[in-house]
């Protein structure tokens, strides 16, 4: 029991801290309510249900088996993301899930090298390949809006998922104003169905 | 089932009974592939689905201020 106060503490202070940088880095607010929950969860076949997650009333539940594993500290970058994620809403969510879990993903994989100093962990140990089906439909997108991916995806972070494939088209149309834009819209179709 | 049909149908999950037959195949992937790194986080994506479309068929989507 004391090991678990004492897992519980350390990762309480991680998570401090990553919701610290993540807010300097994004300029945003988290909406981390300040708790977390190791959970037990597994399924019939004894399986973790998930390694870790962001409740809708913003606490995070971190998988006691996630505790064990060398790549903790990625995922927990990823759900501190989402704390911050703007507009974040269960119907939005549903609408819109791939403009979530691509856009913190990315994020998560931009930061975590930053981060990796100040935590004391190796970068080899945080390296990242989940969600590559929704960062692929998001870079075919960024490819037509000219943008870097940091200016890309913090600034997706930033727009209220709701607004985020709206705002994509949006730019994406002002980078290819030399021609119709439905024939833009041709070209990243496929991307914007593969993102609900 | 092969690993891509198993991020396919997790993929796809939009509904409560396709979410938790989603569930079932990963559970069952992960019996034979334990540690695989991208389905065991695709987990995270089924659980907040799930309690996403509770949340709206309930209607008492919480109020998020952004």
């Amino acid at each position: 029991m004391e090991a678990v106060r004492r897992t519980l503490r350390k990762v309480r202070r991680q998570v401090e801290a990553i919701t610290s940088a993540v807010e300097q880095y994004s300029g945003l607010r988290s909406r981390w309510n300040g708790q977390i929950a190791i959970s037990e969860e597994v399924d019939l076949l004894i399986q973790p249900v998930f390694l870790a997650k962001k409740e809708w009333d913003c606490s995070i539940l971190i998988h006691q088996y996630a505790l064990r594993r060398k790549d903790l500290i990625g995922t927990l970058i990823h759900e501190c993301m989402h704390a911050a994620s703007m507009g974040l809403t269960p119907s939005a969510y549903l609408r819109f899930r791939g403009y979530e879990e691509g856009v913190v993903e990315q994020m998560t994989r931009l930061l975590t090298p930053r981060l990796a100093g100040s935590l004391n962990i190796p970068i080899q140990a945080t390296a990242r390949i989940s969600y590559q089906d929704y960062i692929a439909f998001l870079e075919t997108i960024r490819a037509e809006t000219g943008k870097a991916a940091e200016d890309f995806y913090l600034n997706l972070l930033r727009t209220p998922l709701a607004d985020r494939e709206d705002t994509v088209v949006q730019w994406a149309i002002e980078a290819n104003r030399q021609e119709p834009a439905v024939r833009m819209l041709v070209r990243i179709a496929s991307a914007m169905r593969g993102l609900k | 089932m092969k690993r891509e049909e198993v991020v396919a149908k997790i993929y796809a999950a939009r509904t409560l009974p396709e979410i938790e037959a989603a569930q079932k195949i990963r559970a069952e992937f992960l019996s034979l592939h334990p540690g695989d790194t991208e389905i065991l986080d695709l987990g995270e994506m089924l659980s907040m689905t799930k309690e996403a479309l509770k949340i709206i068929n309930a209607n008492s989507e919480p109020v998020v201020k952004s």
